[in-house]
């Protein structure tokens, strides 16, 4: 049994009807579309200037489930995980590349914070025997925060009495670090793949970044 | 199956799976630092310091006979992180020219 449409409409109609529901249905998705672009444009990224952080070189650094039970193994490690409670500015394990430095004396490494700050992690080496520590800076998370980057600065280890390690990380804007040391003296240091290091003996007294072409 | 669940969590338990993790101590809550001074934590296990500054000074992390790292920044926040734990004091330094307060924690 062939049922025919109660009320059967022309062709023209039927086409009429069908270009207006289409067009009832893309103008919003559009325009839904369109919104929906604008308000969720892609945010500008933090570390665009710290391209270290994208290296995909092996970081060198031993990432550990747990301290308890470890020993010395004349080397530096770092937990896997962030403890529990560690505060905004804990360097995450899973950012962390190794930073290629002039001092053979030093190892370091950059990362970003738990708080969204840029992080530099640096282990002097120490003398054999000597607790292989990691000393670390991280920046706050604002704009002006990331773009002064971060320095750590580790002294007073055992059996080097006056002995200062500073390692920095800055942004690509920044060419070189000027030291001004304890003697008075400055030093200037390359930075390089957003990086610099110095070994000083005696606490340096300031830190300048140079920008590129300055 | 009993057996199974006993192997499968001995396995856990063997290969440091369900280690616990470390946690946090605030030893020092907005304390206060002359120029140039330490504060020294309780004398305890553990294998990571942290110091936070207030405002503008200068913070240090320290572990007593261990090293000791500072900040060159205004504001950054400092550690040092042992691979073990030590039996230790941790302690904050104060490296501006002016009094100033700090948080200070360990990790255990």
């Amino acid at each position: 049994m062939h049922l025919a449409p109660r009320f059967p409409r022309p062709p023209a109609t039927r086409r009429a009807i069908l270009a207006l529901t289409l067009a009832a249905t893309a103008v919003p998705a559009s325009i839904v579309l369109l919104s929906a672009s604008g308000s969720t444009a892609t945010p500008s990224n933090p570390y665009a200037a710290y391209p270290a952080l994208q290296s995909t070189a092996p970081s060198e650094l031993e990432l550990v489930a747990s301290h308890e039970r470890a020993t010395n193994t004349g080397r530096p490690t770092w937990p896997l995980q962030a403890p529990q409670g560690a505060q905004s500015g804990w360097p995450l394990a899973e950012s962390i590349r190794k930073l290629d430095l002039a001092s053979p004396n030093m190892t370091a490494w950059i990362a970003r914070s738990l708080g969204g700050g840029v992080c530099v992690l640096l282990w002097a080496h120490q003398p054999s025997g000597a607790t292989p520590s990691i000393g670390y800076s991280c920046s706050q998370e604002s704009e002006a925060a990331l773009a002064s980057g971060a320095t750590a600065r580790v002294s007073e280890i055992p059996g080097e009495p006056g002995a200062v390690y500073l390692a920095g990380v800055v942004p690509s804007t920044v060419s070189a670090v000027a030291v001004r040391l304890a003697d008075g003296s400055t030093r200037t240091v390359a930075v390089t793949d957003n990086a610099w290091s110095l070994e000083a003996e005696g606490e340096p007294q300031s830190v300048q970044t140079i920008p590129a072409g300055g | 199956m009993r057996g199974k669940l006993t192997i499968a969590l001995a396995a856990l338990a063997c290969c440091g799976f369900g280690a616990a993790q470390a946690q946090a101590v605030e030893y020092a809550n907005h304390v206060e630092v002359g120029g140039g001074a330490n504060h020294f934590g309780p004398y305890v296990y553990f294998y990571a310091a942290e110091t936070y500054p207030y405002g503008t000074a200068l913070a240090c992390a320290g572990v007593r006979g261990v090293g000791l790292n500072c900040a060159v920044n205004s504001g950054e926040s400092v550690g040092i992180v042992l691979p073990y734990d030590v039996e230790a004091e941790p302690y904050i330094h104060n490296h501006s020219t002016w009094t100033s307060y700090f948080n200070g924690y360990y990790y255990k």
